[in-house]
């Protein structure tokens, strides 16, 4: 049954407090309000189409889909595709980003956005492997890896010792590339024979499954390349060559350089890429914290099957939200928290596009 | 040793500081039950280069927080506005770049009679997610609620092509106000002379 009683579509326009009257000067009064721009009164020309049967249907609200991933974000199909200028065997990302099998030496290419047919590849993973920046740096790897990109794509190269390698060689065999629900898988790397496979919509769950022992993440600029090597989703510095140390590449880091990455090699703040970059970042969180196939990494990714035990969610969750609500409120109010770096970023994205 | 690549990559960084919180927000905070630990500030300074949200930082999974958006849907059904407001807000801060949340926050405003409020709010749900029906439906009827009709239609009419067979709640609804829009458009507008 409705308690509450709301504005019928064609009362007269009370103005901008209209209904600010329970909690005018509560955060609350100004939720509902893009945080950028004070709530004005609202152009209220009656409606021209005063028949609309609308009106008598009640609130929007009354006709909101239930949550889910596919309202919180663009559906599959729009985080990677296949084929393009770069040729068959190329893969094009939400944020731009192509990355190309090249069918000789074992190579795989990212070209950065913009970057055209012809170009030096922003970087080229070759032969058993080693990774040539586009500003000359050059190292290696040997095991399974992640290479994440600014977009929030992650290229995860399966590895494959060839017949006749010395202990610590290895060569590409496979990369499987994630970016929103969508995931690819490129084989035959190895034989210099690339299959890209069919798109799939289990990028979330693919994603949190990953195996890799290392995770690469570029930043940089477009002219300075820059891998940062990764431990549990701390940096722990930019990659500046390898050596070999035991049957393995170690990466050797650069513990002063910072991560930082141009803004022009990332999506747009609050553009579609920008949206799947954050969620698939919430899920290699979830799995660098957690652990692969913990119950929280399986639930983070969108789609896992969760035994869902409806309980009384009111008495549950509103208390705790009120908690959220209240500490978030808090904390960004008393430590200036979006302010307190200089990083705009996130400020931007909370307001009004 | 600085490299010209390192140097290209000094920008003025981030500096993380320990920082004790004031005493009343701690009090506060200890009110709550919130426990008080220091985070570590790399997360921090991820989370403010958008790397992570605070949902992550917190640790609420997305299945929680889809759980919190329904409960706050079923309050705004219910007449509970104010509270429904409270999650979609507490939502809002753990992931904001949840396109729902903001339609949500949207159709509260649109209810509220926040008409530009509203539209902005759809608006940037679009951006996050440009497929969004509800976001398309219901800015569309407050486009024409302010007299942006063409917009409005656009909008309508874009809804209603992103989801043909109607099978998400909002599109009978743009149906009904699209052809009453056009029944209106029809009309003589006899107020036109006086």
């Amino acid at each position: 049954m409705k308690l509450h009683h709301h504005h019928h579509h064609h009362s007269v326009n009370h103005g901008h407090h209209a209904h600010g009257t329970h909690a005018p000067h509560t955060t609350q009064a100004a939720s509902t309000a893009a945080p950028t721009t004070a709530p004005t009164a609202p152009t209220a020309t009656p409606l021209p189409h005063a028949a609309t049967g609308a009106s008598a249907t009640g609130p929007a609200w009354c006709t909101l889909p239930a949550p889910g991933p596919e309202q919180s974000g663009p559906p599959a199909g729009q985080g990677l595709t296949k084929g393009n200028e770069f040729g068959a065997n190329a893969i094009r990302t939400a944020g731009g980003y192509t990355i190309v099998a090249e069918g000789k030496d074992q190579a795989w290419s990212i070209y950065a956005p913009g970057q055209k047919p012809g170009d030096k590849p922003h970087t080229r993973i070759w032969g058993d492997p080693h990774v040539d920046e586009k500003d000359g740096t050059r190292w290696d790897f040997t095991n399974n890896s992640n290479f994440r990109l600014p977009d929030g794509t992650n290229i995860s190269v399966t590895t494959t010792k060839l017949p006749g390698f010395g202990e610590g060689y290895k060569v590409s065999d496979s990369i499987d590339i994630t970016n929103g629900f969508d995931h690819v898988a490129v084989t035959g790397l190895a034989q210099n024979k690339p299959v890209v496979g069919e798109m799939k919509t289990d990028g979330y769950g693919a994603r949190a499954r990953l195996e890799a022992e290392g995770a690469f993440v570029l930043g940089g600029d477009k002219s300075h390349v820059a891998w940062f090597k990764t431990d549990k989703g701390v940096v722990e510095g930019e990659i500046t060559g390898a050596k070999m140390e035991g049957n393995a590449y170690q990466q050797t880091v650069n513990k002063e350089s910072t991560y930082a990455v141009d803004p022009s090699l990332q999506p747009k703040v609050g553009s579609q890429a920008w949206g799947n970059m954050m969620r698939d970042q919430a899920i290699d969180v979830a799995r660098d914290v957690f652990g692969k196939g913990s119950v929280i990494t399986e639930i983070t990714a969108f789609g896992a099957a969760v035994d869902h035990v409806e309980k009384n969610l009111e008495q549950q969750l509103a208390p705790l939200m009120e908690r959220f609500s209240n500490f978030f409120t808090l904390l960004s109010r008393s430590m200036n928290l979006f302010d307190l770096f200089g990083m705009k970023q996130n400020r931007h994205a909370f307001m009004a596009s | 040793m600085a490299t010209a690549k390192t140097r290209a990559l000094k920008r003025p960084g981030p500096k993380v500081a320990a920082r004790a919180l004031p005493a009343d927000v701690k009090k506060t905070l200890e009110g709550l039950g919130v426990p008080i630990k220091p985070w570590d500030p790399k997360r921090i300074e991820a989370v403010l280069r958008g790397h992570l949200t605070l949902g992550e930082l917190a640790g609420v999974s997305k299945q929680q927080q889809f759980e919190m958006a329904a409960t706050g849907v079923k309050f705004l059904k219910d007449g509970l506005v104010d509270k429904a407001v409270q999650v979609f807000l507490g939502l809002e801060a753990l992931d904001p770049y949840d396109a729902y949340v903001q339609v949500c926050l949207g159709s509260v405003a649109m209810e509220k009679e926040l008409f530009e409020v509203a539209e902005q709010r759809f608006s940037r749900a679009l951006t996050l997610n440009p497929f969004s029906v509800p976001a398309l439906a219901y800015r569309g009827e407050v486009r024409l609620r302010v007299g942006k009709v063409k917009e409005g239609r656009e909008d309508l009419e874009a809804a209603l092509k992103a989801d043909p067979a109607g099978k998400q709640p909002p599109t009978p609804r743009a149906r009904a106000l699209l052809e009453a829009q056009s029944a209106a458009d029809k009309k003589p507008k006899v107020q036109a002379r006086r």
